[in-house]
């Protein structure tokens, strides 16, 4: 039985090392296995032979010639095996621990959503828009309108939420951020030149992301004592593992990692984002007001990367000079007071983990389960959706006029206007080395220049980029 | 015959969680050494200050009874939970804000914070110029150099109660409980 475990498992060996060209050597000692030779010197062994073979009769039709064909079924017997086992014994297994979700409870009315929001509870919720407005106008009104306790700010805090959301292909950029240096906002790729990705100021500090419906936005809602940069984060690398883990093959309790070779485990860096193997996989934001707080993340998981390297303007390395057709040499931002992005190195989940998390549906099945084990008492956690064509944020507001409930969220009306995305923007001066023009810009109005070229009006015309090289 | 797959949680993740989870670092406030008075010496014009509120959303409102008129500013407790402030928005001269309104946000570490008002006020000064040039500043000086706004008073009522210093301090043991 030993002896036989070992020569399948060698054969597995086999395949992977061939594929993967990775040594196991830490694991086993190849070289010295007692069956090394079994295949060359039949003779030598007849009496293993003999047994192998009647095992190889019984799992396999076709015979053990044909070796990778051969153990790509017996995967599949052991896999029906194991299951067996673990069904047996009640071991969890990835499968498993998918299917408990089947009671998600949508969202009837405005009303309805309105009540839920105001009501002492926690929950997740999943939006099924993919509209970056509808999406942050959500987030906004529910962080806005989650009771708290005002008369006793100590007290414990009991509505805690969830919300998940994936948005289609848009650049977000944070509160007191500069478009015009974060955003390469003459890329073809941007809606308003004829391309794909939205625009869209948030109400969070921190730098530019960009989303697309491979990457999965969460926002984990808390009150303002509770608030800590790093908890939610640390949350995710657990839970994200503890998938990841599950998914590992063991053999008598020694993990074997072959058909997943090129898996990472996630981890937590010093400034608190997630990573995996050195690739930063989500960046992070927080807003603090009336008592509460919320850190809202994206998790790249199998997003097209390389359209957002071309909408992102900051360098990658120091030393770069050109990006995209941008030229730093030949333009100068100055005078500024807006928050810079730092630029890093970005990968896809699906490719860190060797495709065992490889779409943003597994991903939130795995928050929204982990969310309830946040919490005791946590059955009574529900996890709701809402959708656009119900739950509309114009009628959400007009909803709270009429029942005279103070509300001042307003991020579906303020969000996708140019006010918010252009005006809000810090001054800054910048100057075009190739035309020698310079601007000092203050709430996105041109406020000084020696452009006489652009018929610019002093303290009327917004800044365009246009004016940039 | 067959491969035995355990789950097992491993060390990994057991490391991992007594690293993070639930690993909340607080400031301790402390009363001895009075970060929270406000430092009238570094004001601008302080002669005359003789009412200084504070708000469970960590302000400080400094003024003149007869006069109203007086800075307004976030509490160094509040600043030392922040981190350090990146860029500071304040409303705009000549605006009214109304109580329990936001007047403005400070940014610090990728955080947006929202700043309010205990009562309704008129907006004389924003210290804005100073805070973009040196945004540390509200790190260090929250209750004096660093103040946001000059404000008059126009309604001492608030929706919430404003409390003074003492029951400030009070309020912050049971905040880092």
């Amino acid at each position: 039985m030993n002896k036989l475990n070992y020569f399948l498992l060698r054969k597995r060996l086999n395949t992977g090392l061939a594929c993967q060209q990775r040594t196991y050597s830490n694991y086993f000692d190849l070289k010295n296995t007692p069956f090394e030779n079994v295949k060359s010197n039949i003779k030598e062994h007849a009496d293993v032979n003999d047994l192998n073979n009647m095992y190889t009769k019984m799992f396999y039709s076709q015979g053990g010639s044909k070796e990778i064909n051969a153990s790509e079924k017996d995967v599949n017997d052991l896999d029906s095996i194991n299951r067996e086992i673990n069904e047996f014994f009640g071991t969890p297994t990835p499968e498993t621990s998918y299917e408990e979700n089947a009671n998600i409870e949508e969202i009837e009315s405005p009303q309805k959503f309105i009540e839920l929001i105001k009501s002492d509870s926690k929950f997740c919720i999943v939006s099924k828009s993919t509209d970056p407005i509808y999406n942050l106008s959500m987030e906004d009104f529910i962080f806005r309108n989650t009771p708290i306790d005002k008369s006793n700010l100590a007290s414990t805090f009991k509505s805690q939420r969830l919300m998940l959301y994936v948005n289609e292909k848009t650049c977000v950029f944070g509160k007191n951020q500069n478009p015009f240096k974060e955003v390469n906002l003459k890329s073809k790729l941007l809606k308003k030149n004829g391309g794909a990705y939205n625009l869209v100021r948030r109400y969070s500090g921190g730098g530019t992301v960009v989303h697309d419906t491979g990457n999965v936005n969460y926002s984990y809602l808390t009150s303002r004592n509770e608030f800590d940069q790093k908890f939610f984060n640390s949350f995710i690398v657990n839970l994200v593992n503890k998938h990841l883990s599950l998914t590992q093959t063991h053999v008598l309790d020694v993990p074997i990692d072959i058909a997943n070779a090129q898996k990472n485990y996630l981890s937590l860096n010093e400034r608190g984002d997630i990573t995996c193997n050195g690739y930063k996989v989500s960046g992070s934001a927080f807003k603090i007001a009336l008592n509460k707080s919320y850190h809202h993340g994206t998790m790249l998981i199998n997003s097209n990367l390389k359209e957002f390297s071309k909408i992102m303007r900051p360098k990658l390395k120091k030393s770069e000079v050109t990006n995209n057709g941008i030229r730093y040499d030949l333009e100068e931002f100055s005078e500024e007071t807006d928050v810079n992005s730092v630029r890093s190195p970005i990968e896809n989940l699906k490719i860190l983990t060797g495709d065992v998390l490889s779409t943003p549906e597994q991903f939130i099945q795995i928050l929204v389960n982990g969310f309830k084990t946040l919490f005791s008492h946590s059955s009574n956690i529900k996890t709701y959706s809402i959708s656009p064509g119900v739950v509309n944020f114009v009628d959400v507001y007009e909803a709270c006029r009429d029942l005279n409930l103070k509300n001042t969220s307003k991020g579906f009306v303020e969000l996708a206007t140019e006010d918010w995305t252009y005006r809000h923007t810090p001054s800054f001066k910048y100057t075009n080395k190739k035309n020698g023009f310079y601007y000092r810009v203050k709430k996105g109005v041109v406020v000084d220049t020696n452009d006489t070229e652009n018929k610019i009006e002093l303290n009327k015309t917004l800044f365009k980029e246009d004016f940039m090289v | 015959m067959f491969r035995l797959t355990t789950f097992k949680p491993l060390n990994l993740l057991k490391q991992q969680s007594r690293l993070s989870t639930f690993n909340f670092i607080r400031y301790q406030s402390t009363c001895t050494n009075k970060v929270n008075v406000v430092n009238l010496a570094k004001l601008p014009e302080s002669k005359g200050i003789n009412n200084i509120v504070y708000t469970s959303s960590h302000e400080w409102l400094a003024y003149n009874k007869e006069s109203k008129i007086g800075y307004l500013g976030i509490t160094q407790y509040a600043a030392n939970h922040m981190g350090d402030v990146t860029y500071v928005e304040l409303s705009d001269v000549e605006e009214v804000i109304e109580a329990g309104e936001s007047i403005g946000s400070v940014e610090s570490v990728k955080s947006s914070n929202e700043i309010y008002t205990p009562y309704k006020i008129e907006v004389l000064e924003n210290n804005m110029d100073t805070l973009n040039d040196k945004p540390q500043l509200v790190s260090e000086e929250a209750m004096g150099e660093a103040w946001l706004l000059k404000v008059k008073v126009l309604e001492e009522q608030s929706e919430e109660r404003v409390l003074d210093l003492e029951k400030y301090e009070t309020y912050l043991k049971g905040c880092d409980e």
